[in-house]
């Protein structure tokens, strides 16, 4: 009965350790999130006669400010998806850590129970 | 953080209130962490700001020192007094006038100090919410001391009571042993 207590037990620790893996990479995304709304911002605000470069590896080329613009919002739009599916994921798991939960302080319920029986005895 | 104040503390056993208390301290740590890189980013901007005032017209011409690797430098000469590359993030570069690139420096400056102080406020709220934990916690604690004192005394007093009982009941054993 033990073993199969330390498998629940393990498979919740599981659980817990992937949902704090979603968490941290939810948080890398926000802060590309918000920067890349700050330079969507800041590219707003230019004249049309503005040169903008962009950095493609070592390279340093020169794009448009509508290209620029459209590359920006194109990124906006990734990774608003991959935030929704990330929350996502997360809600999943921790649905499942709770059920995961409720399913071992059953069980432990289950073995107290039976310590019980030959005391009466 | 306004979950907190949704229940009261004191409802909390001492195990719970260390947990949050925990829990409150490593935000903190978070915090103060943001607060010292936005001040830092302060520093480098204010920095950036210094050396565009040495871009000066009257300086073109002037003989440069040019960092080819971090102890390579290559002298040249300041041909370009008019325009610089500014960095807006995300690899993008943008192309500005010196006065424009003053201006936008200034512009971020105020951002940085803006969220800096947004920070600082979030700082100041959970130390005040860490010091009414610690409060809770304290009394709590004293409090569960108090009864362990007090149910340690009853311990003493009732040891005390079934030793006389003992002593009462021994003399009679001793009569009855002489028969």
């Amino acid at each position: 009965m033990n073993t199969d207590f330390e498998k629940e037990l393990r498979q919740l620790t599981i659980f817990q350790n992937e949902i704090k893996k979603l968490q941290t990479g939810q948080i890398d995304i926000v802060t590309k999130l918000n920067e890349s709304k700050f330079v969507l911002q800041e590219l707003k605000l230019l004249p049309k006669t503005a040169k903008v470069y962009q950095l493609v590896g070592p390279t340093l080329l020169e794009v448009t400010l509508n290209e620029a613009k459209e590359n920006v919002e194109n990124r906006l739009d990734l990774l608003g998806k991959e935030e929704k599916k990330t929350l996502e994921r997360i809600k999943e798991t921790q649905q499942k850590h709770d059920k995961k939960k409720n399913e071992l302080i059953a069980f432990q319920r289950k073995l107290m129970q039976p310590k019980n029986v030959p005391k009466k005895k | 953080m306004t979950n907190k104040s949704s229940f009261d503390l004191n409802n909390l056993n001492p195990l719970q209130l260390n947990s949050l208390k925990e829990q409150i301290s490593s935000e903190y740590q978070k915090y103060r962490q943001s607060y010292t890189q936005l001040l830092e980013i302060k520093s480098l901007y204010s920095n950036t700001l210094f050396s565009l005032e040495s871009l000066q017209p009257e300086n073109l011409n002037q003989p440069i020192l040019a960092p080819l690797t971090e102890s390579l430098y290559l002298p040249g000469k300041l041909t370009n007094v008019k325009s610089v590359l500014t960095d807006i993030g995300t690899n993008f570069f943008v192309e500005r006038s010196v006065e424009d690139a003053q201006e936008y420096f200034k512009r971020q400056t105020k951002i940085v100090e803006e969220k800096a102080q947004e920070v600082l406020k979030t700082m100041k709220q959970n130390e005040e919410s860490l010091k009414a934990v610690n409060t809770v916690l304290e009394r709590k604690v004293y409090q569960q001391q108090k009864k362990f004192v007090g149910q340690q005394q009853q311990q003493q007093q009732q040891q005390k009571s079934l030793k006389k009982i003992k002593k009462i009941n021994k003399p009679f054993k001793k009569k009855n042993l002489f028969f």
